[in-house]
């Protein structure tokens, strides 16, 4: 190994550098941020290449860098308006993903029993004649169905490409994993103001009001919320609210943080709405935006009629009553409401914490409805529908089958009303249940349904079991708990190795196109999945019409307008992003008016009922008199033939539905639920394992660590030595009430099972609740989760001779049931009643 | 030529599951009689079981050895060699790469090879060892010593430093006889040549210095 | 085969002794180096100022640090430290990212003897040759930060260097650069222009273990320096999470 200074004296010896009189100045300037990184111990430049993370969702742009061939950095893409260059613990630690000593190389065959261990190597030609001959001959006997691909993380170019490869082979037996993330606030948003997702405009708030959302150590779209939030506390003083369980490190760096019993920030978001409408504080911002809304039964109420409906409606949901339900002082309540009523403008922000219980989605409901009497809807400072990029791509074969699907996505009969994104952790239920038809292939990608869902011993069992899955194929780079109780294990590549096109949500409201490429060549046989798809299309005869998927991003940036004027796809390996230099924020995409011709046209009709214009060809009716007679809420999917709303006498772009049927106003009062026989308005409704709950019980509730993926990162070694342990959180005055120490052994049961953890006793969590980190307890996924490792590799393996950490943790979902918020279906991660006792 | 054949049947048998034509030439009397020379004992099921029961047999146990889940004794250099990185294509994976290079060779890039695996490091040195042997049937004793220094260095520097954890490691975790006495003679091969190289190398040196 | 035969050139054989490697670095490491260096009648003081304010505990620095360099596992040159306490609902949780301090009086320049660590005087960084090093682990002992270590990989001497290889490149280190809350900031405490400079001069700033006179360059903008001694003796609750495999923080 070379030591840097020999290097320099070598250098001092080498003729002298003509020193020029700009030399102080070289010293004193402002060093660069990014874009470049040097070997320590050569001193030769690495090679950068522009490419994006996807460690987590958020998938930020990035920049790997490659010495002799290996990957050895990554960083964050200095040029991209999302992250502004900086990168978290998560995505730099991306080249452990690549580097894994423990990283399937080849596609393996199962040999003993499932679940044995046992395994042999096989070719992918192999693998790929065995699993195309199932699928063919299910495509043959007309039961394509019978094939259901379980996903996990699947985006953009990656999903575009996987989807045109399962409707061509003709399944839509897909299972996907957002009711374990945020299914609930997504439900709450189409319930309220149609397509989901909303952005938070840090960079222009002056307050930010927080129900349960740790934006500081994990969000859906972490590093461009967070690095802005940060800055605009600290250098602009605004104020950060956040009601939260446990003191997250968000609410460490909150101004204030008001501790709340899990489950009932909805009755805390129902009393300042009742604090705001009771003290007229509606008026100015709220009072306009009301004119967009939908309130009551009436489409057409006027806003008088609307501000006493929301009176009525919420003259129950006082603060002294919401002190009784959350906890949180009636005074605070009142305090914050009006707070957040005179700041203009306020960013008011939702995620897990207050969204994965019970009525969840309503949860949301509220805080829409409080950002809106609050007129802080999709304006600057606000909570914004969210921008991305809006890429072109090549759509695949034309004459596609019609695709049959297995109904086993939403759950069980009656565990969720309106689950718009399904209900993923009853998957496996379903296929136990076999009512709706169980498949014959079982594909998981990207998704460890063991580990990731609740009743994780019931997950084994199906997945174990022959009878009820009779081949089940995983995708995987490594050997994770489900790829265990896989028939076959296709190696993927970690995203380290894989082309793509993005286009996650971008803060600055303006969109952000850009790619991954790989950073080298995907180590052993692994492949990206896009590509195997590619290749059994071709297999099965249904060729896609592009070769790889490096060639489906390629044609994507020559079709994409923006970015085909940017150069294309050589402009794009070359930046990584691109957006648009003169593009302005979009903000108040409801109030654009549209031109006539969008409305005016002969298969357009207004809906009497709601004022909604909408296509009746598009909804697949016969004629206008057809539409007219059926009626906009009562057609099935007429939403997506909706056109306008109007509002004054204007027809406006509104809120444009997506999933269900919305007027295009912004629903307060939704037709929807009320059909469903929920509430119509957001409501508070008892929970009822906490009405049953005895005073000694307790209510688990779980978290995200910094600097941990939910459930697949634990195999990074750099990630896994800062985070490895998750010792259960209890308040002082609930641990000595069971004489609980810190560090004690203790046990936590609950109706699916019991759990043994240890205590860390701490006033940093309301009484009453017992916190537990996900992450942890891991027993696959290689040696740094799981400490699984051949007992000799030990003591000779250099890395793993130097894990230092004893415990891996325990892991939460034994003992968190697959129960769905009644409205979404989202699992409510947030509310389980436990007893706790001294081990 | 018998080290560059002895190298390249470890290479053989250490990079991928014996194919049926290998298995069919191992299970040849011949070969039968040279192994219990030798000392080593594959065991009877080896040699009398059905050739594609034997096949079978060595799949399983090869990916439960080097592939994982199971033992996963990674046959990477850099993952085993002590004080080293620890991690897939680290860095003393490229260190390799770039000897090979330096000694005339290039990895062929539609293999999927990775340069440290314990495969492609004995075939290495099968080649170098064919070039050694050509050297000194040609006379070319200044080539000998070039063919035998890039070998010197590769084994003190590379292979030899790990390899012999790695056997053992093999050795104890096998569950037919197949592998460990095949890691068996690996070890004792390597840490053989370990010495001999040098002797061989003074030699060739000698003789150059002559000539 | 894996392998094709091709012709061996001398240059070959120079790159795969490493001094191939070397001789490249010095066309492009050795200029910047002597710029730096060779700044007339300015002798810099590399200088981090940390305002823990704006650090909200998300360890990037402490990957971007791992990564650059492959630290090893159990071994840091930065980490994160949060000190916990309070008493319901009346709680605090404050960071304090960890690095070298390249203190001016450093504890652990002087017990080396073999003369193998030094703080350079071009720039005031504290850097360790390892070629010199004789790993008898002494500035380990000495350091009254815990920041050196005797690394597994090659077992010499090891510690922060404010990224010294991207600092003479123009870059800033890679902590400073991967920072979301742009809590690390880095420049030369000699220059009065300087943003370490003016944040040093405008707000209160502390050090860690001034009593030891060892004259840290390293200084934090509203740290929590409560320690869980002192509060259990006043039967308060200070709890320091380090993850670090050292339990105690020094």
């Amino acid at each position: 190994m070379l030591d840097r200074r020999s290097l320099l004296k070598i250098g001092a010896a080498a003729p002298a550098v003509a020193v020029s009189g700009g030399v102080l100045n070289q010293v004193r300037a402002l060093p660069i941020s990014g874009g470049k990184d040097f070997s320590p111990i050569t001193g030769m430049e690495r090679k950068a290449i522009p490419s994006a993370c996807w460690q987590c969702v958020t998938r930020c742009p990035s920049i790997s860098y490659v010495e002799d061939g290996r990957l050895v950095k990554i960083e964050g893409q200095p040029n991209s308006i999302r992250t502004h260059g900086v990168m978290c613990s998560k995505g730099q630690a991306g080249v452990n993903q690549y580097s894994d000593p423990d990283r399937i190389l080849h596609p393996m065959r199962r040999v003993g029993p499932r679940g044995s261990g046992q395994w042999k190597r096989i070719s992918w030609d192999e693998a790929l004649e065995e699993l195309t001959g199932r699928l063919q001959k299910l495509r043959d006997d007309g039961t394509p169905e019978k094939f259901m691909f379980h996903y996990g993380r699947m985006k953009a170019s990656h999903s575009k490409l996987i989807n045109t490869f399962l409707a061509n082979y003709g399944t839509a037996s897909k299972g996907n994993h957002t009711a374990i993330c945020e299914a609930a606030k997504w439900t709450g948003q189409e319930l309220t103001w149609g397509k989901h997702y909303d952005n938070w405009d840090f960079d222009n708030t002056r307050f930010v009001l927080n129900f349960g959302s740790n934006v500081l150590e994990a969000h859906t779209n972490h590093v461009p919320s967070a690095h802005r939030l940060i800055a605009r506390i600290t250098d602009h003083n605004v104020r950060l609210v956040t009601f939260d369980v446990r003191l997250s490190n968000t609410a460490a760096k909150s101004s204030e943080w008001v501790p709340v019993v899990p489950g009932t920030d909805r009755a805390v978001v129902l009393a300042m709405c009742n604090v705001i409408m009771s003290e007229d504080l509606y008026k100015g911002d709220g009072e306009e935006f009301l004119k967009y809304c939908k309130v009551t039964a009436n489409n057409a109420a006027t806003v008088e009629e609307k501000v006493a409906a929301l009176k009525t409606h919420l003259a129950e949901y006082t603060p002294e009553w919401a002190e009784g339900v959350s906890g949180v002082p009636a005074g605070k309540i009142a305090e914050i409401a009006r707070e957040v009523a005179m700041a203009k403008p306020a960013c008011i922000i939702s995620y897990r914490g207050a969204v994965a219980s019970y009525h969840g989605a309503d949860t949301e409901r509220a805080v829409q409805m409080l950002a809106a009497i609050t007129g802080n809807i999709d304006q600057p400072g606000g909570r914004c529908k969210a921008v991305g990029a809006s890429w072109k791509y090549p759509k695949g074969p034309k004459d596609k089958p019609k695709a049959r699907k297995l109904k086993i996505a939403d759950g069980l009969p009656g565990a969720a009303k309106l689950p718009t994104h399904h209900v993923s952790h009853q998957v496996l239920k379903m296929i136990k249940d076999g009512s709706h038809g169980r498949p014959d292939v079982y594909m998981s990608y990207c998704y460890t349904a063991v580990y990731a869902n609740g009743d994780v011993q019931e997950n084994i069992d199906i997945l174990k079991d022959e009878s009820l899955i009779p081949f089940s194929v995983n995708v995987n780079p490594y050997y994770d708990e489900s790829a265990a109780l896989a028939d076959l294990i296709l190696p993927d590549t970690p995203f380290t190795e894989r082309w793509g096109w993005e286009d996650m949500v971008s803060p600055a409201q303006i969109p952000e196109y850009y790619i991954r490429q790989p950073a080298v060549k995907p180590l052993g046989e692994c492949r990206d999945f896009a590509d195997v798809c590619i290749d059994m299309a071709e297999r099965m005869g249904f060729p896609l019409g592009y070769k790889s998927h490096e060639e489906f991003v390629q044609a994507s940036c020559e079709m994409t307008p923006a970015v085909k004027a940017a150069g294309g796809f050589e402009y794009m390996k070359a930046n990584g992003v691109y957006h648009d230099p003169a593009a302005k924020p979009a903000f108040y995409s409801y109030k654009k008016v549209l031109s006539p011709e969008k409305y005016q046209k002969e298969t357009v009709v207004k809906d009497p009922q709601t004022g909604t214009y909408w296509d009746w060809k598009k909804a697949k009716l016969e004629s206008a008199e057809e539409a007219l007679a059926k009626g906009y809420l009562k057609t099935k999917g007429s939403y997506k033939a909706y056109v306008g709303v109007e509002v004054d006498g204007q027809v406006l772009s509104g809120f444009k539905p997506d999933k269900v049927n919305l007027s295009g106003l912004f629903e307060i009062y939704s037709d929807v639920m009320k059909d469903a026989d929920l509430p119509a308005m957001p409501s508070w409704t008892a929970i009822p394992e906490y009405e049953a709950k005895k005073p000694e019980d307790l209510i688990l509730t779980t978290y995200k660590h910094a600097a941990q993926i939910h459930s697949r990162s634990a195999n990074c070694k750099y990630l896994t030595e800062v985070f490895h342990d998750n010792p259960a959180w209890l308040n002082p005055e609930t641990a000595k009430t069971k004489g609980i120490a810190d560090g004690d052994a203790i046990k936590v049961i609950s109706a699916s099972g019991e759990l043994l953890t240890t205590a860390r006793v701490t006033p940093a969590i309301v009484p009453g609740a017992i916190a537990i980190a996900h992450h942890c307890g891991h027993w696959e996924y290689g040696r740094y989760a799981s400490g699984k490792k051949a007992p000799l590799v030990e003591a000779d393996e250099a890395d793993a001779d130097r894990i230092w950490w004893t415990s891996k943790g325990a892991h939460p979902n034994w003992i968190i049931g697959n129960r769905a918020d009644p409205i979404s279906g989202q699992l409510r991660f947030m509310d389980t009643v436990v007893k706790v006792e001294k081990a | 030529m018998e080290r560059a054949k002895l190298y390249g049947l470890l290479a053989s048998l250490f990079r991928r599951e014996p194919g049926p034509d290998l298995l069919t030439q191992l299970r040849s009397p011949g070969f039968h009689d040279l192994l219990s020379e030798t000392g080593l004992d594959l065991g009877d099921e080896f040699f009398s079981d059905p050739l594609d029961d034997v096949r079978d047999r060595l799949q399983v146990e090869y990916t439960f050895l080097f592939l994982g889940p199971g033992k996963h004794i990674s046959p990477h250099e850099s993952v085993q060699l002590k004080r080293g990185s620890g991690i897939l294509w680290g860095e003393e994976t490229s260190i390799v790469k770039q000897f090979m290079a330096a000694a005339g060779f290039d990895l062929d890039e539609t293999a999927n090879e990775i340069p440290d695996h314990i495969g492609v490091e004995l075939e290495f040195l099968s080649h170098l060892s064919t070039k050694e042997a050509e050297a000194w049937q040609a006379g070319d004793q200044e080539a000998a010593a070039a063919a035998l220094g890039w070998q010197h260095r590769f084994v003190s520097n590379n292979i030899g430093k790990w390899v012999g954890r790695f056997c053992r490691e093999v050795e104890v975790a096998a569950e037919t006889p197949f592998y460990a006495e095949f890691a068996k003679l690996l070890r004792t091969f390597i840490a053989g040549e370990k010495s001999e190289i040098v002797d061989r190398l003074a030699k060739a040196d000698g003789k150059s210095q002559r000539s | 085969m894996t392998y094709h035969d091709r012709n061996i050139s001398r240059r070959d054989m120079v790159k795969a002794t490493g001094l191939g490697a070397a001789v490249a670095t010095t066309a492009v490491a050795a200029p910047k180096a002597a710029k730096a260096v060779a700044a007339p009648g300015h002798q810099a003081q590399y200088a981090m100022v940390i305002d823990v304010r704006k650090c909200i505990g998300c360890q990037a620095c402490t990957i971007a640090c791992k990564t650059e360099y492959e630290v090893p596992l159990g071994k840091h040159r930065s980490w994160v430290e949060a000190v916990e306490k309070g008493t319901y609902p009346d709680v605090s949780r404050s960071f304090r990212p960890r690095l070298c301090n390249q203190c001016s009086e450093p504890a652990c320049v002087p017990v080396c003897p073999a003369d193998a660590t030094w703080k350079r005087d071009e720039d005031g960084v504290v850097v360790i040759n390892k070629d010199d090093c004789i790993a008898c682990g002494r500035c380990v002992e000495a350091c009254p930060y815990d920041a050196r270590f005797l690394n597994p990989v090659g077992g010499k001497a090891d510690k922060c260097d404010f990224c010294l290889h991207r600092v003479e490149q123009g870059l800033v280190p890679s902590c400073v650069n991967t920072c979301q809350g742009k809590a690390r900031v880095f420049g030369d405490l000699n220059d009065p222009e300087s943003e370490v400079s003016k944040l040093v001069a405008d707000h209160p700033v502390t050090v860690l273990l001034q009593e030891t006179g060892t004259k840290p360059n390293v200084y934090y903008i509203d740290a929590d320096h409560a320690d869980p001694a002192d509060a259990r003796f006043a039967g308060q609750y200070v709890r320091v999470d380090t993850n670090r495999p050292v339990e105690e923080r020094r």
